[in-house]
């Protein structure tokens, strides 16, 4: 809403500039002032922070049509994949796809950002064309999916988690991420697509 | 020839004062917010992407041309008063 009224006053006083055409005086520089610099900036600061609220929600991945499986996946109530589980928690919510994916640390958001950057060059350049059936077999994760981002919330300290036999035998791998929690026969697969065949 | 010279003489050869300058400005700004108004209507991918890109930068250059226009001022308002001064003094002599 600030954002919006930013800009319609903006515009107002651009307007009356470009219309009316004034005399270019002290009083006109600082209506431009206002005009150009101060209500445009505001603006862009506020229209920031929305936009980067809703690169988090999990509408604004499902924006890209390759992505429909798996958003229509996680918004199913019925479904038992991991990662459908994990967005009915609310926790997670609307922005489940981003809570997993995102990097932690302390330039997380920023990584996050420009990974997201590359997620659409790769739509643009690639898969923007193809359908659902023809993008999922190449669908793929830049990197291995790390374990520290299952352990912002499973600590993995507690004693019942070292009761479960594959853990506990795995847990110098586990910790060094030599082998994924999101392996198929432990906790994988989280999205009901591998290999690009629906399960 | 120093930069702002050049700057100068490029500015006169498209015929571009101050006016037509604060003008230019101000399309670029209204294109920028049109920009940034429909990544906030309409949020998705792209309009976001264009509203935190070419939006931006419209109205970072939209801005920058107006700091142009109003140093150029002041510098020539400047340069005005002292020739004028100079000539007082030379006329009281």
């Amino acid at each position: 809403m600030l954002a919006l009224g930013s800009a319609a006053v903006s515009a107002v006083i651009l307007l009356w500039f470009l219309i009316k055409r004034p005399p270019l005086q002290w009083s006109t520089k600082v209506m431009l002032l206002l005009g150009l610099g101060l209500f445009p900036l505001g603006t862009a600061a506020t229209g920031n922070v929305v936009g980067f609220q809703h690169t988090m929600s999990r509408e604004f991945c499902g924006g890209c049509h390759v992505m429909e499986p798996f958003t229509e996946d996680v918004a199913n109530s019925k479904s038992f994949t991991l990662a459908a589980r994990h967005s009915r928690n609310p926790m997670f919510g609307e922005e489940s796809c981003y809570r997993c994916h995102e990097d932690y640390g302390m330039f997380g958001p920023v990584t996050t950002k420009l990974n997201g950057m590359r997620h659409v060059y790769e739509y643009w350049t690639r898969f923007h064309s193809m359908t659902i059936e023809e993008a999922l077999p190449q669908i793929e994760m830049f990197k291995p999916y790390p374990n520290t981002n299952c352990m912002q919330c499973h600590s993995t300290q507690v004693p019942t988690w070292y009761r479960v036999p594959e853990h506990a035998a795995l847990d110098r791998e586990v910790r060094s991420g030599q082998v994924s929690c999101a392996s198929a026969g432990c906790h994988g697969p989280i999205h009901p697509t591998t290999d690009g065949v629906p399960l | 020839m120093t930069l702002r010279i050049q700057l100068v003489r490029v500015l006169r050869a498209v015929r571009l004062n101050s006016v037509r300058l604060l003008r230019l400005a101000a399309f670029l700004a209204l294109a920028g917010l049109a920009f940034m108004v429909w990544s906030l209507l309409d949020p998705r991918p792209i309009p976001i992407m264009a509203a935190m890109s070419v939006g931006q930068g419209l109205g970072t250059l939209s801005f920058v041309i107006f700091l142009v226009v109003v140093v150029q001022d002041a510098w020539r308002a400047n340069r005005k008063r002292k020739l004028d001064d100079s000539k007082e003094e030379e006329d009281d002599k």
